[in-house]
């Protein structure tokens, strides 16, 4: 008997999952068995009775799948053979990690093993090419697994549902070939800067070279980095001190740090010593400067799909560069929507003082040398396995929506608040960008962007004033409720604009109201046909 | 003194033309606009940028000077917030000091500044400067 009350989702994904596998193991069973037309044993044709066996180092599968590519003086057998003996490390398996993992197995890496802790959702299949509707849910890791074990079976897959921290080196489940690694190569398809650094310090410390790519909006950059140089053909003396590192050639191209030092630690916060009023200005001014910067995560600035199939494809070809030993230190900046969507820059040298792979006096002890890989042995060692300048990217992005607590004179109200007071004569500023206000926005609101806002406070006011908004029945001392996306921006929107009304005493007076969770919270908890983005 | 920059100057004028594109978000500072052509002075008096400096920068229209220091990545940072930044009153979201902010790679003629002298090397007509913010998307 089967039970007619639904069983939850996870028990369902889990089975779907084995089935999977089981299936896959089949498939497996089945292509490793001669083809079914073929008669075996059969009697060898009289020809080739007479024609020793060769040996060959590919299968005869993977000289038909490769042909094309090895017909290619720059690939030949040679160049195939080095790509099957690879293995190659890619962190992140999202926007860049699709393109990248798919062309990298489809040319015949060997071996690749895959690390990301996030799973699929809908709102990445524009750009993450690799994944699909059906597995949305599932972890990206297993998801990519799933898909190049379809589109080459040739290839091992190592998939691990981890995220790359440095927590990882301290838990007994981490995966040896991680913790020992002895990878051709690592790929940084990764979406933030603390673990761009942490994982550019490993391969330095391993001298594992690194193409490291990133995206976001409309524009991306691929490097290659940490490559070993060749050795100058020249003098054989072996016997130069170790101390004069300026004059001999650096062994390795830059690495993602000498290029993109890491920023320095964020700004104290406010001293005690300042006045409470001052300490609040201080604070404002600290969250609209971090606000303006933006997070530089896709889902905030917003990610061309296309750009992140180029940047991954351009990554894939670095990493057959590195792989077949031509590569050579570089740097691309790419924008696929302008006039000149290709350009590369002649990059630095490696830099003696750059904190991730130079080797300088130790802080502790002067007559000790710190180098790459002395630094990641403390790091090992120490026991709660603390990486300077590591801040977990998993933590919320410190915004004030959420978190801050209410101000004096301050009104902060939630959604259904807001649908209450329609029609009664609210005025609602929208500050969020032109294109996010184009997609949708509340009827009746009026859009002006936070760094318009800030810019310029009191034309923002002008703009919601009733001789502006004539079809609402509001008056000058209707309160006006501003909203974004998630309710950080506006909070710091009517902030800004009740400072500025601080300073206009003869100005008439408005109640400035900020919504709660932004247009998110409206679409969830008043109307959900509203579209969330 | 500088009498070959005040030839140079009367042979071709007190100003250079160059191409200033912004990237990575950068763009968002500058009119939302990408790629932009901008003539500054080929000359400037340094103590006129100094942090220190108490007078007010002179409007874009003035008269150029017809010798001084070869303008150099430093006066184009100053330039740059001077004229071009649109939120004059928050200038550290493009600059810190003289210098750029950190996270801002500048390439100048497709080549990392660094090669190049950083804010020491002196402009010269047509020449490309891209200000590009660290990318982390992924």
């Amino acid at each position: 008997m089967t039970s007619t009350i639904p069983r939850p989702r996870a028990e369902v994904l889990a089975d779907l999952e084995d089935t999977r596998a089981r299936l896959q193991c089949l498939e497996k069973e089945l292509a490793s068995l001669p083809p079914a037309l073929d008669p075996s044993p059969s009697p060898q044709p009289p020809a080739a009775a007479a024609v020793p066996q060769q040996q060959h180092p590919l299968s005869l599968r993977e000289y038909k799948r490769y042909g094309r590519q090895m017909i290619l003086p720059s690939l030949g057998l040679e160049g195939q053979l080095k790509l099957k003996r690879s293995h190659i490390l890619v962190i992140g398996a999202g926007g860049l990690g699709c393109p990248v993992l798919l062309y990298l197995a489809a040319a015949g890496v060997g071996e690749i093993t895959v690390l990301d802790h996030d799973s699929v959702e809908l709102s990445n299949l524009h750009r993450q090419v690799l994944h699909s509707e059906e597995r949305v849910g599932i972890n990206k890791a297993e998801s990519a697994k799933l898909g190049l074990e379809k589109l080459n079976s040739d290839v091992k897959i190592n998939a691990h549902a981890l995220p790359f921290t440095p927590s990882l080196f301290h838990s007994a489940t981490t995966p040896s070939s991680i913790l020992e690694p002895s990878f051709s190569l690592i790929l940084d398809c990764t979406d933030n800067p603390a673990t761009r650094h942490f994982l550019n310090a490993y391969a330095v410390a391993y001298g594992i070279p690194l193409v490291s790519g990133g995206a976001v909006r409309t524009e991306g950059t691929v490097g290659v980095f940490g490559l070993p140089l060749p050795s100058p053909p020249s003098t054989s003396s072996g016997s130069a001190p170790v101390d004069s590192e300026s004059s001999t050639p650096p062994t390795h191209g830059p690495c993602y740090a000498c290029i993109f030092p890491p920023s320095a630690p964020s700004p104290t916060p406010p001293s005690t010593e300042l006045s409470p009023a001052e300490r609040l200005l201080q604070e404002d001014l600290r969250a609209e400067k971090l606000a303006l910067q933006g997070t530089g995560a896709c889902s905030d600035e917003g990610v061309l799909g296309i750009l992140c199939g180029q940047v991954g494809v351009q990554m894939g070809a670095e990493a057959m560069r590195v792989l077949l030993g031509v590569a050579k230190p570089t740097l691309h900046l790419l924008s696929p929507m302008s006039p000149s969507p290709l350009r590369t820059i002649k990059v630095r040298a490696q830099k003696p003082s750059c904190p991730a792979c130079g080797t300088f006096p130790s802080l502790g002890d002067p007559s000790t040398l710190s180098t790459p890989s002395s630094r990641w042995a403390t790091f090992l060692c120490h026991p709660e396995g603390r990486w300077e300048g590591w801040e977990d990217p998993l933590c919320e992005i410190p915004g004030v929506g959420s978190s801050s607590l209410k101000r004096e004179g301050e009104r902060r109200v939630r959604v259904g608040e807001l649908a209450a007071s329609l029609g009664s004569g609210a005025r609602i500023l929208d500050v969020r960008s032109k294109a996010e206000f184009g997609i949708c926005h509340l009827d009746g609101s009026i859009n002006v962007p936070f760094s318009s806002l800030l810019r310029d406070p009191s034309s923002a006011l002008d703009l919601v004033s009733p001789s502006h908004s004539s079809s609402v029945p509001s008056t000058d001392s209707s309160p006006i409720y501003l909203v974004c996306r998630r309710g950080n921006d506006s909070l710091l929107a009517a902030r800004a604009l009740s400072r500025h009304l601080s300073t206009q005493p003869q100005a008439p007076q408005v109640e400035l109201v900020d919504v709660m969770g932004g247009l998110t919270a409206w679409s969830q908890d008043v109307d959900a046909t509203f579209p969330l983005y | 003194m500088a009498t070959d920059s005040t030839t140079a100057a009367s042979e071709a004028g007190p100003m250079i033309s160059l191409t200033v594109e912004f990237g990575g978000g950068m763009e968002l500072l500058f009119h939302h606009q990408h790629s932009h052509n901008v003539q500054i002075p080929r000359f400037y008096d340094p103590p006129s940028i100094a942090p220190t400096s108490s007078s007010s920068p002179a409007p874009p229209t003035a008269p150029a000077p017809l010798q001084g220091k070869k303008s150099d990545i430093r006066y184009l940072i100053w330039w740059l917030r001077e004229y071009l930044l649109d939120d004059k009153n928050r200038p550290e979201l493009f600059s810190q000091g003289e210098t750029i902010r950190p996270g801002i790679l500048i390439l100048i003629n497709s080549t990392d500044w660094e090669l190049e002298g950083e804010l020491e090397y002196e402009l010269e007509e047509g020449d490309e400067c891209v200000f590009i913010s660290t990318l982390h998307g992924g």
